[in-house]
């Protein structure tokens, strides 16, 4: 009973060892197709494109591959719907598929060319992480189309709040796309999630088939340092002169001028007093009196008001260059972009 | 009297801490003309006081280096004196040595020998005061022009000619004036000086109106 099911199995499905590789699967397919064992070619390939495993495993080129040997084995078993299906999977996947053309025949290739040219969609190539100063670079988007269409490409916020819209236009064999991180307004997007709209459609404008791109900014911003705080009033020189020094002036020159007088009959009385000291009284008596008139008090000291005036100076030009630090820093906005994983949502068009 | 001004000037000395480190001047150095009148009055023991005046230019160069908390000052003249009678004509020389210490930032108290000496074509006539001095500074048009006031008196002293020394005193006042914040300076005073044997027989007196130009501050 075993034994005849078990041949009654291996009648109807390919032998496969449990825990078999879709590479190996789609590797016994291709042999399949070949030897024209075309179910089990059809079978092989839907189970190894069944198959969840990781991308390194079994990567795009692989399930690519395996794609266009299962349209093609369908073409060949006359069924038509499934191999367009097939065929449709592969141009979502790599819009820009070439079918080699020593493997398959020509009515297969023309079938998939048919059907790409059918399917309105668009591929989106962007790398994982991107660096950029705002201002000098921009983030770079390479679109492939799996035909001619027309493409509308827009950065959303999360909650679909458009940002930017970044082409409208035709599109044909491929497109870059450049953003330099801001909205509409021209200002700096701040940190969030931000999704790339890429809109096929067709000649109506109806929408056909929109492939989104999750991007995760993250801006950062360069700290701003604080403006330099004025000069200490301790720093500061009085600008004007108080009753004091005039007086000590008027005291201090009529003082030594009456010395220079008086000291020379004090210390020596036998001398004849020359004249040339009245010259020497006379002028620090006079030096006296000029200082007690312009050391008056409210008048101002030339000296102190020139010290001040070169310390707030230093301060005006300090907060000057302050400033245009501040710009440069403001000016210098980073920002991280990491790219998702592009979904397709399907339109009403065509 | 003299004594105790010693005393006085050795217990500021010992009194000043060393912050006045820091108010002692930069050194400075100056050359100075000086229109010179020497009176010199003989008393003679009977008879009648006789006066000689002598007049001329003399030129006299003087720099000061502070040295720790001191000031060292240092000064020097030499200038030709006629009279009357040119027989009589004499060469005056002086030169002084003080040692200066600042208490405050306006006030200088010095000490140090000064000796004068008369050359005349005969002999050479020689005095040796040792003396305390006091200098006093203040601004008038602060901080460009200034004035001083310095008086000092010999403690002791010494003369050449067969007399026993009697006394010195003097003074000098005057203005000076800063060329903006250039160290240059230049300088008008008068000075008066005198010194007279034991006994009171002879008296000679110095006067001087200066005019000199400086550099330091």
């Amino acid at each position: 009973m075993f034994l005849a099911g078990a041949a009654l199995g291996l009648s109807v499905t390919p032998q496969t060892a449990p825990a078999q590789a879709p590479q190996e699967l789609v590797e016994q397919a291709v042999r399949a197709y070949g030897d024209l064992a075309l179910d089990d070619a059809a079978w092989l390939l839907r189970r190894a494109l069944n198959m969840t495993v990781p991308p390194a495993t079994f990567g795009d080129a692989d399930r690519a591959r395996a794609l266009m040997f299962l349209g093609a084995t369908e073409v060949l078993r006359s069924n038509a719907d499934s191999a367009g299906a097939a065929f449709r999977r592969l141009v979502f996947l790599q819009p820009r598929y070439q079918p080699d053309q020593l493997i398959f025949p020509p009515d297969v290739t023309m079938i998939f060319e048919t059907v790409r040219q059918q399917t309105k969609t668009v591929g989106v190539q962007v790398p994982r992480e991107t660096d950029l100063r705002l201002g000098q670079d921009r983030f770079s988007a390479w679109i492939v189309a799996s035909s001619p269409h027309e493409l509308r490409a827009e950065i959303t916020y999360d909650d679909g709040r458009l940002a930017r819209t970044l082409y409208t236009g035709p599109i044909g064999d491929s497109l870059r796309l450049l953003w330099d991180g801001r909205d509409a307004n021209g200002r700096p997007v701040e940190s969030g999630r931000f999704l790339m709209n890429l809109v096929s459609r067709d000649a109506s404008g109806q929408m056909i088939r929109l492939t989104r791109l999750p991007l995760d900014l993250d801006v950062r911003l360069r700290d701003t340092m604080p403006h330099p705080e004025p000069p200490a009033d301790s720093l500061m020189l009085p600008e004007s002169w108080d009753g004091k020094p005039s007086l000590e002036s008027l005291l201090g020159g009529l003082t030594i001028g009456a010395a220079v007088l008086l000291l020379p009959s004090a210390v020596a009385p036998e001398a004849n007093i020359t004249g040339g000291r009245l010259a020497v009284a006379g002028a620090v008596s006079i030096a006296g009196i000029v200082g007690f008139v312009t050391r008056r008090p409210g008048q101002p000291i030339r000296e102190n008001v020139l010290a001040n005036d070169v310390l707030r100076q230093a301060w005006r030009d300090s907060i000057e260059v302050m400033a245009q630090q501040n710009s440069q820093l403001r000016a210098d906005v980073r920002m991280r972009i990491r790219a998702g994983n592009a979904v397709r949502i399907e339109g009403v068009g065509q | 009297m003299t004594l105790r001004l010693l005393m006085a000037l050795m217990m500021v000395s010992m009194a000043t801490p060393i912050a006045v480190l820091s108010q002692v001047r930069e050194r400075s150095a100056s050359g100075t003309l000086l229109f010179t009148r020497l009176d010199r009055r003989l008393v003679p023991i009977s008879g009648t006081p006789t006066n000689e005046s002598f007049t001329g230019v003399a030129l006299g160069l003087d720099g000061s280096v502070p040295i720790w908390i001191f000031e060292l000052d240092v000064r020097y003249l030499n200038g030709n004196l006629g009279s009357s009678n040119p027989d009589l004509d004499l060469n005056l020389v002086e030169a002084e040595l003080f040692l200066g210490l600042r208490p405050l930032p306006w006030v200088v108290l010095k000490a140090g020998p000064h000796a004068r000496a008369f050359e005349t074509v005969r002999s050479t006539e020689r005095w040796l005061f040792w003396e305390i001095r006091a200098r006093a500074e203040a601004g008038l048009l602060a901080p460009r022009l200034g004035t001083y006031l310095e008086l000092w008196g010999a403690l002791v002293g010494d003369v050449n000619f067969g007399r026993s020394f009697g006394s010195g005193r003097g003074a000098e006042a005057g203005i000076t004036y800063q060329f903006g914040s250039t160290p240059l300076w230049v300088r008008a005073g008068y000075r008066v000086d005198r010194g007279s044997v034991s006994g009171g027989s002879i008296f000679d007196s110095v006067q001087q109106v200066l005019i000199g130009v400086g550099f330091g501050r």
